[in-house]
């Protein structure tokens, strides 16, 4: 009998293994580089201002960009739910597409758009918006948060149709029924509602900006002050300090983790009600 | 023949589960395990099919002890409550199934008699969403059958289907297992299912058997207050016996068929449609109607609530041709409960 | 609302727009569109061994990453789904989050530290550039399974199975794959969209021989602009071609739906 049991278990070992050996295992290293002398390594850390800045400019910018896609997809999604089925399949087909492109692209294509010379510049310069300030916004943090946007509302978009779909319009009929207004309508019934759903997008959205760096390297170079490419910057460059590098590794995994277990949690109670 | 014996079984972590059963179930007869859902008949039946292992206890199939056995190796039939076909195979290769897996010879022309047995002869192409609920409800038995199991098992069979289908299925299924000779199991939630079917009702209630019994015995003899009030309607009086065995009833004094144990507490059992309405002025146990409650008019019959000396009585007829003044409880129709000590 | 959404299709199409103008453009240097037309970045894309060479690790990495998540996560999602146990299911499911929660950047700092020492020199073989992809993208495959199979009557069908005395290996080829087929090809697709356009872990793990297509085009920015585009474009319609491929099986089942 014993034996057997364990027989049962035998196609999913080589799924197991490789999984220990090749994402436990180096995430495991990169932790026990940082915590062989977890205090000095952190005095390290916490002395080096530039680290901070980029600790802080990362979460503003990921928070920022997580926030403005909420909004722009909270009006993609309540679009969507309203409109025929037919336009809504053509629509979330062309909003599906950047889910699955390289940051690379994205960032690209932003330099043609966006760039010093790119289509948007030289058509708002005609207009009289100085080519020099507009062109160069793109390789700042807001240019940099517009960009993630690019691939950040799709995220989101998919969450909240869902739940938007679900959504029983009658309810907003009989708040007005009652006398209410139309925003205090969407105030006090649908947007509770929602909230849940707003909080999982905004929660996966900022996991994923905060860990992306090749869009950022693509339109910047490593000028841009942000931890995924500070890291990025110091683990290519060999040599330097691998046990800072680790430990803000580990602070960078932990804050990407914790958005996305606590949106994962908060999805499954979405969907199990 | 299925035989379980004194079994025992808790999920983890719960109170829910079934205590104490002893069931068994001769070879061709069909025995049905009635309750409500979360009685623990659903439990029975997946430690039948070896879907779970009991606490304590033993199941018997055709003198195996079934111990350690996986479902695989109990070749039971089991018809599944949502059918559970292929999706993906034809109605003869759902019923091939079981034959190609135990490598039985003859596997095509045993499952064409099969198909033609429970009547689908010229839908062996078809899928099984092509098919209406009671077409697929015989694909099921048929797949069930066809690999000449130990004993049949049917969870819920008729449930997914509209009351007068579930008639056609009922005398459907009676007739195949019967001309099979097969042992069955059945587990149902419908009274009606499971009194029309089996050779044997089994009452379940809290994970414990409260009757097994003939249907005929289960209806007339109920062994307690609640298999009585599950297997059709029933008046439930209190009644008190003297010392010379006479017995008072909430309704007033009444004479029944057997002599009752003198000094104790009884309840009555008597079925609304056993009570003559505007009986013979001498018949027994003949009382004065108070008040006509309710009335309702169900088409083959008239249900009353009526008081009587101040207590309420539901009985029903088909339709009188005089108004509802007097009736009368046959003494042999009052069945005697004594409370549990 | 209508205008943010209009707006914002503008927004998703216009630099891809730009980028197919770009590719055929002969010239383009500050002016609002680039002038002349040809197909000499293109020529020059097909000519050059290291696109060419890049693109077909690309595709081969992609392929075999799909190959492996189908011979390693399949069974795992079948013993999962049959087990209906709540605690395994919550630990795979918080074990799957893991490496899409963990930043690839950390992943690929992983493997550094993991495989360039003597014990274990495997740092810029192909093959761990494909577990690297394979840990990147199996959690997207597993949940996309999962979510299926849990929807499908799965359990019920293998019950069945299991009743007429069929074994683990023979329920899983008659009754899992045939109810897992169509799931199993939208997550491989899925699978094989993101490998196709990974950049962030193989930048940091690939030796040189083995560059993928992406790692070589951040190159390509910094130079002729033609060139860039086209370049960007060719991966930009491998990406859209898989996006196209995922969704179809969803629109047809729509449509069966409306007819």
């Amino acid at each position: 009998m014993k034996p057997n049991r364990w027989m049962h278990w035998l196609p999913g070992l080589p799924g197991i293994l490789g999984y220990l050996l090749f994402f436990m295992l180096p995430v495991a290293l990169v932790f026990s580089e940082a915590l062989a002398e977890p205090l000095v390594t952190f005095n390290r850390m916490i002395s080096d201002r530039y680290l901070l800045a980029s600790l802080w400019g990362s979460l503003a910018l990921s928070l920022g960009a997580g926030i403005a896609s909420l909004a722009v997809a909270l009006c993609i999604a309540h679009f969507l739910s309203r409109c025929s089925d037919n336009l809504r399949q053509w629509l979330s087909m062309a909003i599906a597409l950047p889910l699955v492109f390289s940051g690379l692209i994205v960032a690209y294509g932003f330099i043609l758009t966006f760039g010093r010379a790119g289509f948007v510049t030289q058509l708002l310069g005609t207009i009289g918006i100085p080519e020099a300030i507009f062109g160069n916004l793109i390789f700042t943090p807001v240019g940099l948060g517009l960009a993630y946007c690019y691939y950040l509302i799709p995220r989101a978009v998919f969450i909240l149709l869902p739940v938007m779909l679900n959504f029983d319009w009658k309810q907003l009929q009989v708040s007005e029924s009652f006398g209410a207004s139309r925003f205090q309508s969407y105030r006090y019934i649908f947007l509770p509602q929602l909230y849940p759903a707003m909080i999982t997008s905004l929660c996966v959205m900022v996991s994923v900006a905060l860990g992306a760096y090749g869009t950022a390297l693509a339109l910047s170079g490593t000028q841009l002050n942000i931890l995924p490419l500070t890291l990025y910057s110091k683990i290519s460059d060999g040599g330097t300090d691998f046990p800072v590098v680790g430990m803000l590794s580990i602070v960078l995994v932990a804050l990407c983790v914790l958005f996305t277990l606590f949106a994962d949690y908060l999805n499954r109670r979405l969907t199990v009600r | 023949m299925i035989e379980f014996n004194a079994i025992n079984f808790t999920y983890p972590g719960s109170e829910a589960g079934v205590h104490d059963v002893s069931l068994k179930v001769e070879t061709g007869e069909l025995v049905a395990v009635l309750g409500k859902s979360g009685c623990g008949k659903t439990t029975l039946l997946k430690l039948l099919a070896g879907f779970e292992q009991p606490d304590s206890g033993e199941i018997w199939i055709n003198d195996v002890n079934q111990a350690g056995l996986s479902c695989a190796q109990r070749r039971l039939g089991i018809v599944f409550q949502d059918y559970a076909l292929f999706p993906h195979y034809s109605v003869l290769k759902n019923v091939l199934y079981p034959l190609k897996i135990n490598r039985i010879a003859n596997a095509e022309k045993k499952a064409l008699a099969m198909i033609e047995l429970v009547g689908l002869n010229g839908m062996e192409h078809r899928l099984p969403h092509q098919l209406s609920g009671g077409q697929r409800q015989r694909v099921a038995l048929a797949r069930a059958l066809v690999f000449e199991p130990a004993a049949l098992l049917l969870d819920e069979p008729l449930s997914a289907l509209d009351a007068s289908l579930r008639h056609e299925m009922r005398c459907e299924i009676v007739k195949v297992q019967r001309e099979l000779n097969m042992t069955t199991f059945l587990i149902t939630h419908d009274q009606e299912e499971a009194m029309t079917m089996a050779n044997h009702v089994a009452v379940m209630q809290n994970g414990r058997i409260q009757q097994c019994a003939a249907p005929i015995k289960l209806y007339n003899e109920p062994n307690s207050i609640e298999v009585a009030g599950f297997v059709g309607k029933a008046n439930i009086l209190s009644a008190k016996s003297d010392a010379q065995g006479r017995v008072n009833s909430s309704l007033g004094e009444l004479q029944i068929a057997s002599t009752p144990a003198a000094n104790s507490a009884l309840k009555l059992i008597v079925r609304p449609e056993k009570v003559y309405l505007n009986p013979p002025e001498n018949s027994p146990n003949r009382f004065a109607v108070d008040a006509i409650q309710s009335e309702q008019f169900l088409g083959h019959t008239m249900e009353y609530r009526v008081s009587i000396n101040g207590a309420t009585l539901d009985v029903s007829s088909a339709h009188l041709n005089a108004p509802l003044t007097h009736i009368a409880i046959p003494p042999e129709s009052i069945h005697v409960l004594y409370p549990e000590i | 609302m209508k205008k943010i959404t209009y707006l914002y299709i503008v927004y998703l199409l216009l630099p891809i727009a730009l980028l197919a103008a770009g590719s055929f453009g002969e010239r383009w240097v500050n002016t609002l569109l680039p002038t002349g037309s040809t197909l000499a970045w293109y020529e020059e894309l097909w000519n050059s061994t290291a696109y060419r060479n890049a693109l077909v690790m690309s595709l081969q990495v992609c392929l075999a990453t799909c190959v492996l998540n189908l011979v390693c996560i399949t069974p795992c999602v079948y013993l999962l789904q049959i087990r209906q146990s709540e605690l395994l299911n919550r630990i795979t499911r918080v074990g799957a989050l893991l490496p899409i929660a963990v930043p690839e950047l950390v992943i690929g700092f992983g493997f550094i530290l993991a495989f360039s020492t003597s014990t274990l020199p495997w740092l810029g073989a192909s093959w761990l550039l494909v577990i690297g992809h394979w840990v990147l993208t199996f959690p997207y495959f597993f949940f996309s399974l999962s979510a299926d199979m849990e929807k499908s009557p799965l359990t019920s069908l293998d019950r069945a199975a299991q009743s007429f005395g069929a074994s683990g290996l023979q329920r899983f080829i008659t009754v899992f794959l045939p109810l897992a087929r169509q799931s199993i090809l939208t997550g491989l697709i899925t699978v094989a969209a993101i490998s196709l356009g990974e950049f962030q872990l193989s930048n940091l793990i690939a030796g040189f021989m083995n560059r993928t297509y992406p790692t070589l085009l951040l190159q390509a920015f910094y130079g002729a602009t033609g060139l860039a585009c086209a370049a960007t474009l060719v991966l930009l319609l491998l990406a859209m071609l898989m996006s196209l491929l995922s969704s179809y099986p969803h629109w047809s089942r729509s449509g069966n739906r409306a007819a």
